[in-house]
């Protein structure tokens, strides 16, 4: 019987391995292409209005990651919202992605409704309809253009956000510096202080109702916390000395502020609710710029404890301090994006500054920007976009000149400026507002 | 007494025995019949099967080209009737006139038009022998790719009767000849002469087949070669053919860049080929539910219709080009792409 047994099991293998043998063709394919995505849109309204889609397209445009096809390729015209369109046409001009819709009206009301294609998989990806009070069009279509973003790329859009910033006027000498916040595109720009007080370094609350910041009110430089609606400003904390770069803890539950006095700095958190302080950091060395991660459990900031100006990462309840920047040059405002991969910083080297980022193991340091002086990264909602200032010299001795917003990938491509009115520096990007 | 009882019940064991084993080895052989369908996934469920066939027949080819070549012959003389019975239709408006041909035909095809469409274009093929056996040879061509390719192609280039007479009477001619002086003259000899006929029966159809190769049989001798049906000996695509084909792939594929963890992101894919090398489907074998991944992989499948639109330049297309005897072997090919160059190890 046992040989019985034996045998069948050697049947068994043989058969098994006979099987294993038809193997079929197999191709490993690694590497791509990262161009655009080409796009096609026509006009969402039926008539020639069309601002709505000059939104989305702007949005999509200036991420860096799509690409649109001029409307006078098309060879398909659309109208409305369910007509199912010819992919031939759209693949003869190249689009991969095809979206159409329609918008309508009706007592002060906007609809906007819009599917999305892949037109070479000719499947419909996503379809959708938007209603909202016609005044508010505009975020109707920063929430079309998010939607697009979303369901191609995967990630999370940043277009229905907005963004904090300084506004600057005047020559140097006369300098007026105003709190602002407008739209990510540049629009509905809108100002929250006269600029009587010198402010600096605005930071959006996570539910958007606030905005803490930096000022010199009354002449007694102190964090403020600002309600966006009502414009009351009021003083955070009861701190002897000057506190300065504020910024929310991910809950909105805290302020984490960095504290002077004594020739140094240290870093402090100040809870909203109880309006407790509490001390994190307790070293004779500057201690400034701390960010928290976005689960809340680590902050990382900046100090000169070595001898220069080195990034640290410490636990909420400032324990566990460790380095993780040893590059050469000097580090400085790190923020911690909100996707929690990287850490962007300021850096100073060889008389350049830099703007790059690093992973929170200290690994992968890459500068993906620089210039005479860019300062002050600051992450878009889905952690794939920085937004910072620049502003080069008008004069040979490096003083005048403006300072611009820009925005620039992670990857180190499409930096693009933010077009303002006026000098703009230190901005703060929202979060995502819907 | 008792040893005869004792023999008795061991032969009766013995034959239980046997009978135990004999349903035991039908037990695992029903067992490795029901095997593979238990294990196969879902996108190993299709491959196997068509894999198998061609690597049996490369086996056999490996070893010897005479077993495919007599198959092979038997399928052409199997094959032959079913040509010879399209041909005779053809064949006999050539010679007879055509105003007999066509005159009743016209009618059967004006009684039913709609129900038979292919009627009348064979029909035709009488008034206009060398034009429509083409065009019908390309639609049944799209419809039954594989068998029906090789005996309408002999069709459209030589014409049936020269085939068959080709093939059937050289066999029976030349060794008839040749075998009949040699007795003659060396009577005595017979049994060595009996063995070199029977050696020389079996190395003929093995030589003669080359030399009348150009003339009648060419395709048979090549498809011999690789293993009977189709598919060659190299079940596989070289490496440099897989360069190919991934380089042009890759090109195709626009991903994205700045994606969370990209090198760590391989998309599974199978792509579905037709002969001539359009994509007919592609299936997406590791879909997750992480929206990042969802796109990349919709991304890579996106490539792969990307590159069917270049036509010409599609890396299927230059495969059915360049390799068309091993369909079997491309007709569905799995992908495992990374966007990150080197990603994949």
């Amino acid at each position: 019987m046992k040989k019985m047994l034996l045998k069948g099991l050697l049947f068994c293998l043989i058969l098994l391995g006979a099987g294993t043998c038809f193997a079929e063709i197999k191709i490993d394919v690694t590497g791509a292409q990262s161009d655009p995505l080409p796009f096609a849109m026509p006009v969402l309204t039926d008539d020639d209005d069309a601002e709505i889609t000059d939104v989305v397209i702007n949005d999509l445009e200036r991420s860096g990651l799509f690409r649109y096809i001029n409307p006078a390729a098309y060879i398909q015209k659309m109208k409305g919202v369910d007509m199912r369109p010819n992919f031939n046409d759209w693949q003869a001009i190249k689009a991969q992605v095809l979206v159409y819709g329609s918008v309508k009206e009706s007592m002060g009301k906007t609809t906007v409704s819009f599917r999305i294609f892949d037109v070479f998989a000719q499947s419909e990806l996503y379809a959708k309809s938007f209603t909202a009070d016609s005044s508010a069009w505009r975020k109707l279509a920063h929430m079309v253009a998010d939607s697009i973003y979303e369901r191609v790329t995967g990630e999370k859009g940043y277009f229905d956000t907005r963004v904090a910033f300084i506004d600057e006027r005047g020559n140097q000498m006369n300098r007026i510096k105003r709190l602002a916040i407008m739209d990510q595109d540049g629009a509905n720009l809108t100002y929250l202080t006269d600029g009587k007080d010198l402010v600096l370094t605005p930071r959006f609350s996570p539910n958007m109702k606030e905005v803490t910041y930096f000022s010199y009110k009354d002449g007694n430089p102190k964090v403020y916390l600002m309600n966006v609606n009502t414009r009351e400003s009021t003083l955070v904390g009861n701190f002897k000395g000057m506190t300065f770069a504020p910024r929310f803890s991910p809950d909105g539950k805290k302020l984490i502020i960095s504290l002077s006095g004594r020739g140094n700095s240290d870093i402090y958190t100040y809870d909203l609710v109880t309006k407790k302080q509490t001390q994190l950091t307790n070293h004779p060395s500057i201690n400034t710029s701390p960010s928290y991660s976005p689960d809340g459990k680590q902050i990382v900031f900046n100090s000169d404890r070595s001898g220069n100006q080195q990034l640290y990462i410490m636990n909420a309840d400032g324990s566990g301090v460790h380095r993780i920047s040893f590059g050469e040059g000097t580090y400085a405002t790190p923020v911690w994006s909100p996707r929690g991969d990287y850490i962007a910083f300021t850096k100073i080297r060889h008389g350049q500054f830099h703007i790059g980022v690093i992973k929170p193991d200290g690994s992968g340091e890459r500068l993906i920007t620089n210039g005479f002086l860019v300062e002050s990264p600051s992450w878009a909602p889905n952690g794939r976009v920085l937004m910072f200032y620049r502003k080069a010299p008008s004069r040979s001795d490096g003083t005048g000149g403006d300072a611009r917003l820009y925005t620039i990938d992670i990857t180190g491509y499409n930096e693009r400026q933010l077009i303002t009115p006026h000098s703009a520096s230190a901005p703060a990007w929202s979060p995502l507002l819907h | 007494m008792s040893g005869l009882y004792d023999e008795q019940a061991f032969v009766e064991r013995e034959s239980k025995c046997l009978g135990l084993s004999v349903l035991l080895h039908l037990f695992i052989l029903g067992i490795m019949c029901f095997n593979f369908s238990w294990n196969t996934s879902e996108f190993e469920k299709s491959p196997p099967a068509i894999l198998m066939v061609d690597l049996t027949n490369v086996k056999i080819a490996d070893k010897t080209n005479l077993p495919p070549l007599i198959k092979e012959t038997k399928k052409e003389e199997v094959k032959a009737p079913e040509v010879k019975k399209e041909e005779k239709k053809p064949e006999p408006p050539k010679p007879q006139p055509k105003k007999e041909e066509p005159k009743p035909l016209p009618p059967k095809e004006n009684k039913t038009p709609p129900v038979k469409q292919e009627a009348p274009l064979p029909k035709p093929e009488p008034v206009k022998p060398k034009e429509q056996p083409k065009k019908e040879a390309v639609k049944v061509q799209e419809k039954k790719p594989e068998p029906k390719k090789e005996p309408k192609k002999e069709v459209k280039k030589k014409e049936p009767k020269k085939e068959v007479k080709k093939e059937t009477p050289k066999p029976q001619s030349k060794p008839a000849p040749k075998v009949a002086p040699k007795p003659v003259p060396k009577k005595q000899n017979q049994g060595l002469q009996s063995l070199l006929a029977s050696v020389e029966k079996v190395r003929k159809p093995a030589n003669q087949a080359p030399s009348s190769a150009p003339a009648s049989s060419g395709q048979t001798v090549n498809n011999g070669i690789k293993g009977g049906t189709e598919g060659s000996l190299l079940s596989d695509l070289t490496i440099s053919e897989k360069d190919l084909i991934a380089s042009k792939i890759s090109s195709c594929w626009n991903v994205n860049a700045g994606v969370e963890n990209a090198d760590k992101m391989i998309v599974e894919l199978r792509a579905f080929i037709n002969k001539d090398g359009s994509v007919r489907e592609v299936k997406i074998l590791n879909m997750k539910s992480d929206p990042v991944f969802r796109s990349m992989a919709e991304s890579a499948k996106r490539a792969i219709y990307v590159c069917d639109a270049l036509k010409e330049d599609s890396p299927f297309r230059i495969l059915a080009n360049k390799r068309p005897e091993m369909y079997s072997s491309w007709k569905e090919i799995r992908l495992r792409m990374n966007p990150v160059d080197g990603g994949v190890y």
